[in-house]
């Protein structure tokens, strides 16, 4: 799970001739370097920022981003998680620019169910009411929050990766994990009163 | 429940249906919007070289390159080196709060956040320079993040925090921690140069006077370091606490100290040239000089007067003028430019002041305690909150142009190269960009 990997042998060196024509003005290449990555940075987004029209913004956003910073991006093997990076941070954005039209944070999309984006079919039945719980919880946190937990438990990311996301140290990032459960747990409280 | 159980749940709560995909359109869209976008590059003319020249034209181009650069060797060696920017505190040794700017335009959205070790004292600001941005925490840490996407490049840690901005200089790092400990390490790339001892604490901004870093000390010291190897060029003893920043501007440092005085100190022959010790008990804040004037505020940590922004002569430290701003609360000078004295006051007030006279020109509220100095750039002033809120404001009138909010209380803005950069309180470090700025900038 998570974004393709900057992987190994043959897929990795094509990889790595693609970022270099890319950083070089060649569109192209960045297509075809972005497009097969194109679902899973959308899922991504979808799963952090709750709304699919969100995240395509977020995604188109990030990707444009990508695009004029990738000269300056030195270590070229980073080009996976340097551009998950980004796409966190467009997210984050996009969910601050939503927190500033709303009057408080705790309001923040109250959508109607009908309008949120689908999630896993996978719970069993009996999980459904604690799952919906979750997910209203998750709408209360705060965007960096959200991301985290999203790589953590939807991305399934190590941690020594999400640390070079975040750009912080590894202990930082267990320590911001373990901050971001407590937030979804006192959200959750609030759910079930 | 089980953790795994737990774990199995929120993952489920969490994960998009396998349905969900990117949307047919969003490729081309992608495609079409990369293709009128100009990338960032600081080699352009690298690019795309196809042309082989034959040998004999390939032997004139030599020649003529190398009569280019005898005549550019000969050009550069008459310039004077440019004055280094926001790579002090408070946007140069002169203390003016004049940031190179641009700032954001157009929509304002965060093109960055970086989660650093400790808390960024609001007194402590971020500095940019090579492409990176440098910050100082009270967790010790020293951090070199990428200016563009804020990806770490390096991070070094001193034995205490770091209240007191550090100083970029010769391609050097030099940061000063609580307790005195001096570290300098590459910009480049974090790799350390020299340690040193300051003597007594720091919690005052370095700065650079006569070529050397310049530390001051809690126990009322001035050293200068030499930059190459942190020597001590001398040591001077005042006769108080230095916490505040001192300013330095044509070869002399102007310092406050905690009993009340202010002084102008030759920074090469370490002479007072002259010394105000009437000017308190009202504690001064961190000084600027601009053409030929001192202005300070007056009149902090509770002091029973009221906060008043003062103005000396430079040169003979007469007054000039004095402006209170009718509260016991602290006023700084967050900024002066553009014959305008900007105050800045814990009482969320921002205030305008002619520079020659102190008349009013504009006040407005804030709503939350200002204690960072500002930043100004071309028409903009750029104040922090302690509520979190960065706003831009009209030089003119005082008018808002934009509020952003931030988490935590942020420092001085950073405004360069069409961004804002501050830290905060909670340890972040964020790059406010704009979408008209980020284009074709």
């Amino acid at each position: 799970m998570g974004l393709i990997a900057a992987g190994r042998g043959g897929a990795a060196s094509m990889d790595a001739a693609l970022v270099a024509r890319a950083a070089d003005g060649d569109v192209a290449a960045f297509d075809a370097l972005l497009r097969p990555r194109l679902d899973r940075l959308f899922r991504m987004a979808v799963a952090i920022v709750r709304s699919e029209a969100d995240a395509r913004d977020a995604v188109q956003e990030a990707s444009v981003a990508a695009w004029r910073e990738l000269p300056r991006l030195r270590d070229r093997s980073r080009f996976d998680s340097w551009l998950a990076q980004i796409l966190v941070n467009a997210c984050r954005a996009h969910l601050r620019r939503a927190r500033r039209v709303t009057v408080r944070e705790l309001d923040l999309e109250t959508t109607a169910a009908g309008e949120l984006p689908a999630f896993s079919s996978r719970a069993r039945s009996d999980d459904i009411a604690e799952i919906e719980l979750i997910q209203k919880a998750f709408q209360r946190l705060k965007p960096e929050v959200r991301s985290l937990l999203v790589m953590h438990y939807v991305e399934e990311r190590p941690l020594a990766e999400i640390a070079e996301i975040l750009g912080s140290p590894v202990g930082t990032v267990k320590w911001r994990l373990s901050n971001a459960r407590r937030d979804l747990d006192r959200a959750l409280e609030v759910e079930r009163r | 429940m089980t953790m795994h159980d737990r774990y199995a749940l929120i993952r489920a709560a969490l994960t998009p249906d396998s349905s969900i995909t990117a949307p047919a359109d969003l490729g081309d869209a992608i495609l079409a919007e990369v293709a009128v976008t100009r990338q960032r590059s600081s080699t352009p003319w690298l690019r795309g070289v196809r042309w082989v020249p034959s040998p004999a034209a390939a032997a004139a181009l030599l020649v003529l390159a190398a009569m280019l650069l005898v005549a550019a060797i000969g050009a550069l060696s008459r310039l004077e080196a440019p004055v280094p920017l926001l790579t002090t505190y408070h946007g140069g040794p002169d203390r003016t709060g004049v940031m190179p700017g641009p700032g954001p335009a157009g929509l304002l959205r965060v093109a960055w956040e970086s989660q650093r070790n400790g808390a960024i004292h609001f007194t402590v600001m971020p500095l940019v320079a090579d492409d990176l941005v440098v910050v100082a925490d009270d967790g010790g840490f020293l951090t070199a993040l990428d200016e563009a996407t804020g990806a770490e490049r390096w991070s070094r840690q001193l034995p205490g925090a770091l209240l007191a901005t550090p100083v970029i200089l010769e391609g050097l790092v030099v940061a000063a921690d609580e307790d005195g400990a001096i570290g300098a390490f590459a910009l480049a790339d974090g790799s350390p140069r020299w340690e040193a001892d300051a003597g007594g604490p720091v919690s005052a901004s370095l700065s650079i006077a006569d070529g050397g870093v310049l530390i001051s000390t809690e126990n009322g010291g001035l050293v200068l370091l030499e930059p190459a190897t942190g020597a001590e060029r001398w040591r001077v003893a005042v006769d108080g606490p230095i916490v505040r920043g001192p300013a330095v501007a044509g070869g002399v440092i102007f310092v406050g100290t905690e009993n009340g005085s202010l002084l102008a100190v030759d920074a090469a022959t370490q002479r007072t040239i002259w010394a105000r010790d009437d000017l308190g008990p009202n504690r001064a804040g961190t000084p600027a000089v601009v053409d030929g004037r001192v202005y300070v505020g007056l009149g902090l940590e509770g002091d029973p007067d009221p906060g008043t922004i003062h103005v000396l002569d430079a040169r003979t430290g007469a007054d000039v003028w004095s402006f209170a701003i009718g509260s016991v609360e602290q006023v700084h000078v967050g900024a002066v430019g553009d014959g305008r004295v900007f105050g800045v006051s814990t009482d969320a007030t921002v205030i305008a002041l002619a520079a020659a006279d102190g008349r009013v020109l504009w006040t407005i509220e804030t709503g939350s305690p200002n204690g960072a100095l500002a930043g100004l750039a071309g028409d903009s002033l750029f104040v922090s909150s302690g509520d979190g809120s960065i706003r831009s404001i009209d030089v003119a009138d005082g008018s808002v142009r934009w509020t952003y909010e931030v988490a935590g209380d942020p420092t001085i803005p950073v405004v360069i190269d069409g961004r804002v950069f501050v830290g905060t309180s909670r340890g972040l470090v964020v790059s406010i960009a704009g979408t008209a700025a980020d284009e074709g900038t």
